[in-house]
């Protein structure tokens, strides 16, 4: 056998199995919410038995779910928003030369390392004095402008040729028509990669909303599912199913962007 | 018009996407058409006896279950026939069973529905057996 083929199936076999083995924890998940098998059941089935919807009929049913997937998509689109308003921005504006440049991206890039852990009770007493806590604003604010995607941004931008800006320039646009009308168009992969990290964090988003969040009328999917671990055990059918509903959603927007998403990404790792 | 062109280019880029989109429509469409057409909240059943004779006149208990209680029960009487209907049921989980005086009393089965104030039949009449005296 050739050996270039060789390797590529030993490749491919590598890649199969660890998809099986990344997919299998997913798969349980989604075996379990249909037929609400213990998890601790021995020997495991591997095919679901009976398998019905009726948990997620109760999920639906017994908890606001409708209000909190509301919620958080709302939320969501508010921080997706602007996060593409202000980290096209910031990057715009990094594209020119000014005194401290470097300054202000070694800032920005130190600012990276801080978790977010630490900087809560300052964004709390923030968002406190803004008259912004059980709010949608509120939730939002934390996440409304985020490093990486600045540089997700800037990468993007940098890769668009000055002549295309000074061509504008020459032409009369004023900056915010260059921003939005010429390099926004050309920079649709970041635009996606932006989007969907965004997206990402905030439908995941648990540890802001738990704290500024006390109505249950303004709680998002993941605080809803820390509440229902308290009506059931650990082991039940709706509880997956409730885990099935929240991803569902942030795997549907994925699979559908992948292509641009991984070329965001790709295009980010090779730019300097 | 931007999200109709955002769609159009998620189509474009992917031809599984459109599939994706088509599914997500047709089964979306297809269970609120279902749901609007059933949507009386009646449930209805046949009682008989352990040689399959209708039982009139028996009582028929609907007790529905929620999350953590089981409540009341809502009662209701079979016909001559043996038939049993109740009205403007808004509940998703139950446990149903039939009583008769010289009877033994029936066994409560639980049913789930998809959603509240779904029409259903009961797929199998409840069974009453009659009292053996020794």
């Amino acid at each position: 056998m050739n050996r270039k083929i060789l390797f590529k199936l030993i490749d491919h076999t590598i890649l199969i199995l660890v998809s099986i083995l990344i997919t299998i924890p997913l798969y349980w998940v989604l075996k379990t919410s249909l037929t609400g098998e213990n998890l601790f059941n021995y020997p495991p089935s591997l095919i679901p038995q009976d398998p019905h919807i009726f948990y997620f009929v109760d999920v639906y049913y017994w908890i606001p779910f409708v209000r909190f997937f509301f919620n958080s998509v709302f939320v969501s689109v508010i921080v997706v928003t602007a996060n593409l308003f202000f980290n096209s921005m910031a990057a715009y504006a990094l594209r020119y030369s000014f005194p401290g440049k470097k300054l202000i991206i070694l800032f920005y890039l130190s600012m990276m390392m801080i978790p977010f852990q630490t900087t809560i009770i300052p964004a709390f007493l923030l968002t406190r004095y803004m008259g912004l806590l059980n709010s949608y604003l509120g939730l939002a604010f934390p996440l409304s402008s985020t490093i990486i995607n600045i540089f997700v941004f800037k990468t993007a931008f940098d890769a668009i040729p000055g002549s295309l800006f000074d061509a504008a320039v020459i032409d009369g646009m004023k900056e915010h028509s260059i921003l939005f009308r010429i390099y926004l168009p050309l920079a649709k992969p970041a635009i996606a990669t932006n989007m969907i990290l965004t997206f990402v964090w905030s439908w995941n988003n648990f540890i802001w909303p738990l704290i500024i969040i006390s109505d249950k009328e303004m709680q998002t999917l993941p605080l809803g599912l820390s509440t229902f671990l308290s009506y059931f055990e650990n082991t039940s059918g709706q509880l997956y199913a409730f885990v099935i509903m929240v991803i569902a959603p942030i795997i549907l927007v994925f699979f559908m962007n992948q292509r641009r998403f991984i070329s965001g990404i790709v295009s980010g790792a090779v730019k300097g | 018009m931007k999200p109709f062109r955002y769609i159009w280019d998620l189509i474009r880029s992917n031809p599984a996407n459109s599939i994706v989109l088509l599914l997500l429509i047709t089964s979306l469409t297809g269970w609120i058409v279902y749901v609007e057409l059933n949507t009386d909240g009646i449930i209805t059943g046949k009682v008989v006896d352990e040689t399959g004779k209708p039982v009139p006149e028996a009582r028929v208990l609907v007790r529905e279950k929620t999350l953590n209680l089981i409540k009341p029960p809502i009662v209701t009487e079979t016909n001559q026939d043996g038939v049993f209907v109740f009205k403007d049921m808004r509940i998703i989980e139950f446990l149903i069973n039939a009583q008769k005086e010289g009877y033994e009393a029936g066994e409560d089965i639980r049913y789930h529905l998809y959603f509240k104030g779904q029409h259903f039949s009961l797929p199998k009449p409840l069974v009453l057996k009659k009292v053996r005296t020794p």
